[in-house]
């Protein structure tokens, strides 16, 4: 089943456009990478697909619906998006944090219902946030903070989860925790994904379908060892690369080479 | 640990009321105030009392209050911890209304002269916001631009009165708890309750606002819609307190600041929190200021606003750290 479909979508801020007539498919319960060098519209995209962009030519389509048809008080108890560094200007609590994202399930004035503390509670589990739950977000490490942001959005119960660089501020051992914790959503309740990573071996370690994007048109859509080619990324990067199988997940891993050693070879 | 904030919140406004009572040009000490309320003689103390530090500590109350929930909801809606109503021009907008207001002589139009002159301000803010994207920094700059702009407006059209009406609203402009108009006062708590009770109720939204306009939109809240019904409460209540005590800087600051210290951040707390915060606060500053000189009366403004530059710059530094300005 399709969940989001994309059909020659272009938009951008005011007068500028940024993207330029995508168009893609996202299949129920798979993991879509967006890379593509700095610039290129990847936050764009996904900004537009979470109706922070209101405007856009062209459809989008969820579930077969055209989203501009569905009120964002529903899409939002379907979809959620965890955006580039985001800042939470005050000292909220884990607990508050997670509370707030119950809010598309309340109307009006109403409290959150025993149902609405029931998911609260089951994230809260699977996130193993227990011991944070009275701190508040300035007393946590960069890791721990992008771990509560995700729960955060885990609490809006959505099918399809979009994150805009989620790794970028993490060190090596947060960023594998985070997408093995993603891997594990995406598995266990069938969670579709859709993410902008700028790391292309992150990317090509996790993702199902990667979509490769220059100066906002896509160049490459599909499988990762379709997308991840030295000539693909050699071209759209400008730089050197080597690509080689990852000697355990044999799925591409991209090598930079740097200028002083290209004599050598 | 609930209940601890919610006695000190209590105990704090009480004794601040009392405090505010007993001092003034003489002191009454507490027992003496219940003597004199009880007894039926005194009356030269009695009319003292219910006629002039009564409704001084209510105004001050009410101000106070005021001027804290202002400055929680804009700092929630522009996800800014230093946005007030003051430092953003809104109190300067309604100034100007005043002014005009005393001009064309229609003492009870003034609370609405206010809020026309406020929502001028705010209206002129979102346009310059909606041209360029602001910073938070820049758009605390604008702020203060706007306000001396519509300062130096006011001044030139108070300039326009004759010379004792001048001085009398000049030191108005300073932030003055001493020149209010009783039927303004009277009004007030017809205006300003309905205001606080309507911030509270929606005080999920708030929440939702200060994650920022990415999560508030995926939230289901449209942050462009509704941020006009939150900018109008805001300089609504605004306007009313500058037609009762003028330009008193910083307690939008200082008193959410503080607030959240206490309380933590989630709006459900920090609203009731701030307006009996706000209120003692600004009736504790209000009574040194008329008596740490005496026999001369100090404007409330002047003290609010030295200790709140004070504690702007301390939030400034501690923003600035995290937040790319």
């Amino acid at each position: 089943m399709v969940i989001l479909e994309l059909n020659n979508v272009s938009a951008g801020y005011g007068k500028d456009e940024i993207i330029h007539n995508i168009s893609f498919k996202l299949e129920k319960g798979f993991f879509l990478g967006i890379i593509g060098p700095n610039g290129s519209g990847k936050s764009t995209l996904l900004r537009v697909v979470s109706r922070v962009i209101k405007k856009y030519k062209g459809e989008i389509f969820f579930y077969g619906t055209e989203i501009r048809k569905i009120s964002n008080r529903l899409l939002s108890r379907k979809i959620s998006f965890l955006p580039s560094d985001i800042e939470i200007a005050y000292p909220y609590t884990v607990k508050e944090l997670l509370i707030m994202a119950r809010y598309p399930f309340l109307t009006g004035l109403q409290n959150p219902s025993a149902r609405d503390l029931n998911v609260i509670n089951y994230v809260i589990h699977q996130m193993e946030l227990t011991k944070f739950l009275d701190r508040t977000i300035f007393q946590m490490s960069e890791g721990e903070k992008q771990r509560v942001l995700l729960a955060q959005c885990l609490v809006q119960e959505p099918e399809l989860l979009m994150l805009d660089e989620p790794t970028s501020h993490l060190d090596i051992g947060f960023q594998f925790g985070f997408l093995d914790l993603l891997k594990k959503l995406q598995e266990q309740s069938s969670l579709s994904i859709l993410a902008v990573l700028h790391d292309l071996n992150l990317a090509s370690q996790y993702c199902d379908n990667l979509l490769l994007l220059e100066n906002g048109s896509i160049v490459k859509f599909g499988d990762v060892k379709d997308v991840i080619k030295f000539e693909i990324i050699e071209k759209v990067y400008k730089t050197n690369v080597l690509v080689y199988p990852h000697p355990i997940s044999k799925k591409p891993y991209v090598f930079g080479v740097p200028e002083c050693w290209k004599n050598l070879t | 640990m609930k209940k601890k904030y919610i006695l000190f919140v209590i105990l704090f406004t009480v004794s601040a009321f009392i405090f505010g009572m007993c001092f003034g040009t003489e002191f009454f000490s507490p027992l003496r105030l219940i003597k004199i309320i009880l007894s039926s003689e005194n009356q030269f103390e009695k009319t003292i009392l219910f006629k002039i530090r009564m409704p001084r500590v209510w105004c001050g109350f009410l101000v106070g209050s005021g001027l804290a929930i202002s400055g929680l909801i804009l700092q929630a809606i522009l996800k800014n911890p230093l946005a007030e109503s003051y430092i953003l021009g809104i109190s300067g907008g309604a100034s100007l209304g005043i002014a005009i207001g005393i001009i064309v002589n229609k003492i009870l139009a003034i609370p609405i002269f206010a809020f026309i002159g406020g929502i001028m301000s705010i209206v002129v803010l979102l346009f310059l916001s909606s041209i360029r994207r602001l910073s938070p920094g820049t758009l605390i700059l604008v702020g203060i631009m706007l306000n001396f702009i519509f300062s130096s407006f006011s001044l030139l059209v108070v300039t326009m009165l004759q010379k004792e009406r001048f001085m009398e609203v000049v030191i108005w402009f300073m932030g003055n708890l001493s020149s209010y108009h009783s039927d303004i006062l009277k009004l007030a708590p017809l205006f300003l309750i309905p205001c606080y009770i309507t911030t509270w109720l929606f005080w999920k939204e708030l929440n939702i606002f200060s994650l920022g306009e990415e999560k508030a939109i995926t939230l289901g809240l449209d942050p462009d819609k509704k941020k006009y019904f939150w900018l109008s409460i805001s300089g609504l209540i605004t306007g009313y307190c500058v037609s009762l005590a003028g330009l008193i800087g910083f307690i939008g600051l200082v008193v959410p600041h503080t607030v959240r210290i206490l309380v933590g951040a989630d709006h459900k707390k920090t609203i009731p929190a701030a307006v009996f915060i706000g209120g003692a606060f600004l009736v504790i500053a209000d009574t040194i200021a008329r008596t740490i000189v005496k026999p001369i009366e100090i404007p409330v403004g002047v003290i609010s606003g030295f200790f709140g530059g004070i504690m702007f710059v301390l939030i400034l530094f501690k923003t600035t750290r995290k937040q790319k300005w």
